[in-house]
């Protein structure tokens, strides 16, 4: 049995000691910290504590994660997206990784296209801008961002930012697609994958020439868009009819009329990929 | 503390807490939403803020979430980390509580040790203490009341003079209601319980009643009636404050609307396929999901519930009756559909209650370092131990039932587990729901494995 007065006197020691250790540790040069820091146990325990602060973020965002099917149907055709069922679990999913992990390309890609088909064209807008800026190899960013600025009206910015979607490699974008988990969560629905990015691909480079041809015509570019008409639009089956009348348009120099701006805005719509 | 196991069980607890506290991290997502921006309510705009925007979730949480904010701000770090200290230090008083009452129940020192390392270690009580949910804030209360309530009991066993008794009387009430209101400030369910629970006092009111010792009699009748006074003036206050600040005389946001979600659910015909579903679905809905079609789960899913909810919202607003009218609606066909077909009703709540059995390893809302993902909380060792869990805790509960006559503190834990259970049946039981009951059913196995130690060394 140890007597009371040494009991006392005993933690009276340890807390002393332990006193002591924090000032030390508190006040020691940088070299005495990096032995202390190069200890085993406290470099595990540092290590996963960093660590720990990465995997929390996923995790988080997985908790809301609401199942994806509903936008594969989207890259098919055979749905459109709807407002109502874009603004619940969808949105808030996408919110939440931008707002845990701002530096990711694709939740803001993702979060601008659920925007865009909630009503809100500028800040869809914001989102694109901010993917672009974030992965400025990525063909849908610009897609998007160039079919909103026509949309709104701003011919002189959707040609800017469609411009460059005539540098970007397809096979950087196809990577893109192919890696990102944001991505993979929606194409692993689809029965042929590769096939459908790579055909859907090659279709978006098609109406971005298109809108490209267009504000051209509008600004009175007018051999710009001959090249690109004869250059993309020669032979193209795709949206056909617009080609044709774009480039009577050009060759006759009359100006745009209100239903081909009209087809091209019901035909060429923001797209997910 | 006089054992040196006990001193061990409590020392490996606390090293292998310094090593969860500093490489895990909590998550705040769904419900944990909630009790951040009610904290943020309370930090920063006071309480009465917090009841303007009620009815909310029951108080205590969002008070220890607003303090954890205070403390945070004050040390210049996230709240994330007071909290996890503040979870610590309820486990470790409900460790400490656990010994007493097992010490009461003359559980031998190794055994309590054991059952006290276990808690201190187990995935679910380290998970549950270090994470923004509120059932941590539960567990010293639900061991206090036990403890308090056998003191109690047995001071009224004791107790032969009534001038100088009352004032010990009314002092056990006071204590023995305001550990309820500890309880009741965390699960709302509390109110239910405690009605139940001190069905005793009543049936020894009645027998010494009949049997003529009036002083017995009237000794049991202030201490039930000041038990029920203190508990049920403060919860009133409670409920007059909400009523005070944003009109409705309520406890909690939700209990009404549940209690009809479900029952409306179980009270639909029964088939032999849905019956099977239910107990399928007791373990886990995994389980459930590999036995029967992912249809037949769904039925028995709080998802479901909460479509019959969703729609029968809908219909009261369509005729006009909201809010108190709505509540009052829920809960009188709730109780008309149960007395419909008490039968299945019953038996449907024996079902439910099971589920408190399974309470092991619910791991949720807390990230782990890779290596303890990998090996000592890889599902094949959750699993394990929830079934392994799950099954003692059954077996223990039936042992001490068995047991209890002659044993009144045993009484009194299983009294507890009991009507817990059976008043939280009428609900949909989540896996979380169970853990304030954890360190009863420690004690409970521990009881029984010393009886079974007893019984061999005899």
């Amino acid at each position: 049995m140890i007597p009371v007065y040494k009991k006392y006197s005993l933690l009276a020691l340890f807390f002393f000691l332990g006193v002591t250790q924090l000032i030390w540790f508190w006040m020691a040069p940088e070299n005495f910290k990096s032995v202390w820091k190069n200890n085993l146990l406290v470099a595990h325990i540092i290590k996963q504590h960093n660590l720990i602060e990465e995997k929390s973020k996923i995790l988080t965002i997985s908790y809301y994660y609401p199942g994806l099917s509903y936008f594969a149907h989207f890259i098919i055709g055979d749905e459109r997206p709807d407002k109502g069922r874009i603004g619940g679990s969808f949105h808030t999913y996408y919110q939440m990784a931008v707002d845990l992990m701002p530096n990711i390309d694709a939740a803001h890609f993702l979060l601008g296209f659920c925007e865009y088909y909630m009503g809100n064209p500028d800040e869809a807008r914001l989102q694109f801008e901010k993917s672009v800026d974030l992965n400025p190899y990525y063909f849908w960013s610009y897609y998007n961002l160039g079919v909103i600025y026509f949309k709104q009206g701003d011919f002189l910015q959707s040609a800017v930012i469609l411009n460059k979607t005539f540098t970007l490699k397809n096979e950087i974008t196809l990577g893109i697609l192919h890696q990102d988990p944001f991505y993979q969560q929606i194409w692993h629905y689809l029965d042929d994958p590769g096939q459908i990015l790579e055909s859907d691909l090659s279709d978006g480079k098609n109406d971005a020439a298109l809108l490209l041809a267009d504000c051209f015509v509008k600004a009175g570019a007018r051999p710009q868009a001959l090249q690109i008409i004869q250059h993309v639009g020669q032979g193209s089956i795709r949206h056909k009819e617009i080609w044709d009348r774009l480039k009577k348009i050009a060759v006759s120099r009359q100006s745009i009329t209100d239903d081909i701006d009209r087809l091209i805005q019901e035909q060429i719509p923001v797209r997910l990929f | 503390m006089r054992s040196a196991w006990i001193k061990t069980a409590f020392a490996v607890s606390a090293l292998w807490w310094v090593y969860l506290f500093f490489t895990t991290q909590f998550i705040v997502v769904f419900d944990s939403i909630g009790y951040e921006e009610s904290g943020k309510m309370i930090a920063h705009q006071g309480w009465a803020e917090f009841l303007r925007h009620g009815p909310q979730r029951e108080p205590m949480f969002p008070g220890l979430v607003a303090l954890s904010m205070q403390l945070g701000d004050w040390w210049g770090i996230s709240y994330h980390y007071p909290l996890k200290m503040i979870g610590l230090l309820f486990l470790s008083l409900t460790m400490f509580l656990s010994y007493r009452l097992m010490s009461m129940l003359s559980v031998r020192p190794f055994i309590a040790a054991l059952a006290i390392l276990y808690m201190g270690i187990s995935p679910v009580m380290t998970n549950s203490s270090m994470r923004s949910w509120s059932e941590f804030a539960a567990y010293p209360w639900v061991v206090l009341a036990v403890i308090w309530t056998i003191r109690a009991w047995k001071l009224l066993d004791n107790l032969s003079d009534e001038r100088r008794s009352n004032i010990r009387i009314i002092g056990h009430a006071g204590i023995l209601a305001f550990m309820f209101l500890g309880v009741m400030s965390v699960k709302a369910v509390a109110e239910g319980v405690l009605l139940l629970y001190l069905w005793p006092f009543y049936w020894q009111f009645v027998s010494q009643w009949r049997s003529g010792n009036i002083i017995k009699a009237r000794q049991v009748a202030v201490f039930c009636l000041t038990v029920l006074i203190v508990f049920e003036g403060v919860v009133g206050a409670y409920k007059w404050c909400n009523y005070h600040y944003n009109g409705h005389f309520t406890f909690t946001n939700r209990g009404d609307w549940a209690f009809y979600g479900n029952t409306a659910r179980r009270m639909q015909p029964l088939t032999l396929e849905k019956l099977g579903a239910a107990v399928a679905y007791v373990p886990g809905m995994g389980i459930c999901n590999s036995v029967y079609s992912p249809k037949d789960c769904y039925y028995w899913s709080p998802d479901y519930s909460d479509v019959i909810i969703s729609n029968k919202f809908g219909d009261l607003n369509k005729q006009g009756i909201k809010d108190g009218s709505a509540s009052k609606y829920f809960i009188l066909n709730s109780v008309k559909m149960i007395f419909s077909n008490s039968l299945q009703a019953v038996l449907l709540m024996i079902i439910e209650a099971h589920k408190m059995f399974f309470w092991e390893s619910s791991l949720a809302f807390v990230v782990y370092p890779e290596w303890m993902d990998k090996s000592v909380y890889s599902t094949m060792v959750l699993y394990s131990l929830r079934v392994l869990f799950a099954f003692l805790s059954w077996l223990a509960c039936l042992s001490a039932l068995k047991e209890a006559r002659k044993n009144p503190g045993l009484f009194w834990v299983i009294n507890f587990v009991f009507w817990y259970m059976a008043v939280y049946s009428l609900f949909f039981i989540l896996d979380r729901y169970s853990f304030p009951l954890v360190s009863l059913y420690l004690v409970l196995i521990s009881f029984l494995i010393n009886k079974i130690v007893s019984f061999t060394t005899r």
